[in-house]
């Protein structure tokens, strides 16, 4: 047996532009399985649009992304997320009219890679609703949540599919203080179980902590890279970074 | 004088008989609205056609009314594919660029109808009678019954696919929420292909029940259309029970009509309906998104 890491994702020479804009320019970076990676960056910084060619929800202008040693550049969402590969969204997109139990129960039953049983699909489903402290409302429809729970519902089903890796796109906005803490936790426990993470965060209460390594992307393109601890004292991340969110503490 | 409730009983009959199919009607249209947000205005063109081909198969080949449904469905079923692909190749605004080709396509099926059979109306005889139930008077058409019962089959038939099975449940998460659908893994361009199979039987099967039961003319499609979208915006996308609802609504409110006012008022009674749904319920058949 081979011990050494796998590399579970590998984005080369990734590009988009939109018209005349250049959104991501010349991204390239690695993942080896087991390691969580958070992108950071101001908003507007090419974040969502770079998980959006990752998962295939939108095609790049240039370069190409390879998943577990496939080449998946032109894969669409569904083939990637049955091959191994979940997101979630910003906002988060649950079945509106189903329960919290079938929505979960949905992803298990498509997602994965062989169709599991009603039964199996129900206790895997059940079992996450309990990771994601929903299960006391697992009858209740989705459309009835507030905000944080569809988030966490989505979450729940991401992870339903059985994912290999897991990309979580600003899954820390709005939550509490205390909210972020049972996420960090909740993250580094599926990592324990062999989950890649890709996350990103505009601020840092949730990245921080658990990521191994941080990327930091500023108008479409990468600025630094590191541990957490090197790239906060990074200056060039800090004009981007600081810039920003002093400006938007003088609009509050 | 005979038992002086009959025009009630006739009312009723009638009208659910007429319901049902209405929403037999509007169910292919929404069941390929709902899962591919293609908006069909060829819908009712589809279903006219369906409808003249059956006419020449009983007209022209002696095929017994009932021996025409089953070539109708796969020959509609068929011709929805390639409207499928076609519909494919569009880009976003999606509903609207839908709504734009599939009203050419309406035209283009009416003038070809026009060509192919003549302006003239037809009419497929079943070969059925009615039947009248001796000192109460009350007649009662097989046609009608034909048309409840088979509109309603077709319906429960498409209920029970949506709710108990696994494509079904998988139709639904793509009705419910496109996206979310693809991130639980389902291949929603594959639900699109089914949709428009699915919707093209319904089509295949509405056809000669027109034929048998309302005069078959190359216009008379968009009325079926008008039909399908006003049910449609009363119930909702993939709300079967709702659907049928809202068909039962609508063919008691057209039939009292005809029954008390006279049948020309009949296509009167469906457009101020649309006009007092849009009044109530002003987003149309637009998705509904939490949050």
């Amino acid at each position: 047996m081979d011990n050494r890491p796998q590399i579970c994702l590998k984005v080369s020479r990734l590009s988009k532009r939109y018209g005349g804009q250049q959104v991501l320019r010349d991204i390239s970076f690695s993942l080896q399985e087991g390691e969580i990676l958070g992108i950071i960056g101001p908003n507007g910084a090419g974040k969502t649009t770079l998980f959006n060619i990752i998962t295939g929800w939108v095609p790049p202008s240039g370069g190409e992304v390879v998943f577990l040693g496939e080449k998946t550049t032109d894969w669409t969402p569904d083939r990637l997320c049955r091959g191994g590969m979940a997101r979630t969204f910003q906002i988060p997109q649950v079945f509106p009219e189903m329960s919290v139990l079938e929505n979960v129960m949905t992803g298990a039953w498509f997602g994965q890679q062989s169709r599991p049983s009603a039964a199996q699909a129900r206790d895997q489903s059940r079992e996450l609703l309990g990771l994601v402290e929903l299960a006391a409302k697992e009858a209740t429809p989705a459309r009835e949540l507030s905000l944080m729970q569809q988030r966490l519902l989505e979450l729940a089903r991401a992870l339903a599919t059985r994912p290999k890796l897991l990309l979580l796109d600003e899954v820390a906005a709005g939550l509490s203080l205390k909210a972020v803490k049972c996420l960090s936790n909740l993250i580094l426990r599926l990592r324990t179980q062999g989950l890649t993470l890709l996350l990103t965060d505009h601020l840092l209460h949730l990245i921080m902590p658990v990521s191994d390594r941080l990327l930091a992307l500023d108008q479409g393109e990468i600025i630094a890279e590191g541990s957490p601890q090197d790239l906060i004292q990074n200056p060039e991340v800090e004009s981007a970074y600081l810039g920003v969110r002093g400006a938007a503490g003088e609009e509050g | 004088m005979s038992f002086n409730a009959w025009p009630w009983f006739q009312i009723i009959a009638s009208g659910f008989s007429l319901g049902s199919f209405y929403a037999l009607v509007a169910l292919g249209f929404s069941l390929i609205f709902g899962i591919t947000r293609a908006f069909n205005l060829a819908h009712g063109e589809m279903i006219v056609l369906g409808g003249y081909l059956a006419f020449v198969l009983w007209k022209f080949y002696q095929v017994p009314f009932f021996l025409t449904l089953p070539p109708c469905l796969l020959a509609m079923a068929g011709l929805s594919l390639p409207l499928y692909l076609l519909l494919r190749r569009l880009k976003e605004p999606y509903a609207l660029n839908t709504l734009v080709v599939t009203f050419g396509l309406a035209l283009l099926l009416q003038n070809l109808m026009l060509v192919l059979f003549s302006a003239d109306y037809r009419l497929l005889d079943s070969g059925l009678t009615s039947f009248t139930i001796p000192r109460i008077g009350i007649t009662f058409s097989w046609n009608q019954g034909v048309l409840l019962l088979l509109s309603l089959l077709a319906t429960a038939g498409v209920h029970l696919v949506l709710h108990h099975t696994f494509l079904g449940k998988a139709l639904r998460a793509t009705i419910q929420d496109w996206e979310a659908a693809q991130m639980a893994g389902i291949n929603v361009k594959l639900m699109s292909f089914i949709a428009f199979g699915m919707g093209g039987m319904l089509i295949g099967l509405a056809g000669p029940l027109y034929g048998q039961n309302m005069y078959l003319y190359p216009t008379a499609g968009t009325e079926a259309t008008l039909i399908a979208i006003i049910i449609t915006i009363f119930a909702g996308v993939g709300r079967i029970r709702t659907l049928l609802l809202g068909g039962w609504l609508l063919g008691l409110m057209e039939s009292a009509a005809i029954f008390t006012v006279g049948s020309k008022w009949r296509e009167l009674v469906s457009a101020a309906v649309l006009v007092t749904l849009l009044y109530f319920r002003p987003e149309g058949i637009s998705f509904r998104k939490p949050g």
